[in-house]
């Protein structure tokens, strides 16, 4: 909750700047290069080729358990199409775009705001963070009423980080490795599904 | 889209590589962590300098609001198909 509310207060401290014009021109229109968003997309794998828990994780893979970030994602789009189907705006690619960020909402933002527009980057930022403080609010509803692996599935992305010890604490102990899988396959799924529907979309 | 799948898999082979030397893992970590933060100053700095933008916000927040709720809708109507078919077992 901690990081999404600092998020969001850069994100509020870019606006105020902006209404303020504190900042020269040149900064406020244009986009961030092309190789700085490969930079970052580099970043974020490298920390999770890092991460301590990967081994173990690889060796817990099952067929089985990799359905389930592929509902969670078929699930997710199919939502995202019916939203574009009735209320059109703001177009199918940029929703099916801001719809796979899976709660990923720094990467997905910033990846849209460059290959759509900045209006796709702000509501994607908006929508993903939603996303995931709905998960962190609702988990304990959500596994009363839909079961242990609804928190799974709204956690998306997040589900191997950020949302993860409320998973643990109301799915049970035995749901944080699925989290952790769905959320790993999900998260390096956000920016290869966003580039791939900007390019065929 | 084919070189952000080689910048993943590469980046994922560096991670692995380096994954021993923890300064260098919370190096990138933090390095992250800065981009993020300055890209996300740089988007809201867009927003704050285009008028249009702000006259707007209203609207972008809704449409935010209504792709998260029928994601979130369908990802949990997935997540009950999903546990019927995948954890059928377990539950008896």
């Amino acid at each position: 909750m901690k990081d999404s509310l600092i998020i969001l207060g850069f994100f509020a401290a870019g606006i105020a700047a902006g209404l303020g014009s504190w900042t020269p021109d040149w900064l406020c229109t244009e986009k961030a290069p092309l190789y700085a968003l490969y930079a970052l997309i580099l970043l974020v794998a490298v920390v999770i080729g890092a991460d301590p828990r990967l081994a173990d994780i690889v060796g817990l893979i099952r067929p089985s358990v990799l359905l389930v970030p592929v509902f969670a994602a078929l699930g997710t789009l199919a939502g995202s199409l019916l939203y574009a189907w009735l209320f059109g705006q703001p177009g199918l690619a940029d929703t099916l775009a801001i719809g796979s960020g899976f709660g990923y909402y720094s990467l997905s933002s910033v990846l849209i705001g460059q290959l759509s527009g900045r209006d796709a980057g702000v509501v994607a930022l908006l929508s993903n963070i939603s996303r995931e403080i709905f998960t962190l609010l609702c988990t304990p509803l959500l596994v009363r009423w839909f079961g242990k692996l609804a928190p799974v599935m709204s956690g998306g992305a997040t589900a191997m980080d950020t949302t993860l010890p409320v998973i643990a604490k109301f799915s049970g102990r035995e749901m944080t490795v699925i989290a952790v899988i769905s959320g790993l396959v999900l998260t390096l799924a956000t920016p290869v599904l966003i580039s791939m529907i900007y390019r065929f979309l | 889209m084919l070189e952000i799948c080689a910048l993943l898999i590469a980046g994922v082979g560096i991670g692995w590589l380096i994954r021993r030397r923890r300064s260098w893992v919370r190096a990138s970590e933090r390095l992250m962590t800065g981009f993020v933060y300055l890209m996300l100053f740089l988007l809201g700095l867009g927003v704050g300098a285009d008028p249009e933008m702000i006259r707007n916000i209203r609207t972008l927040g809704l449409q935010a609001f209504g792709i998260a709720l029928f994601a979130l809708a369908g990802s949990i109507a997935a997540g009950l198909i999903c546990s019927r078919v995948v954890f059928r077992r377990h539950e008896r």
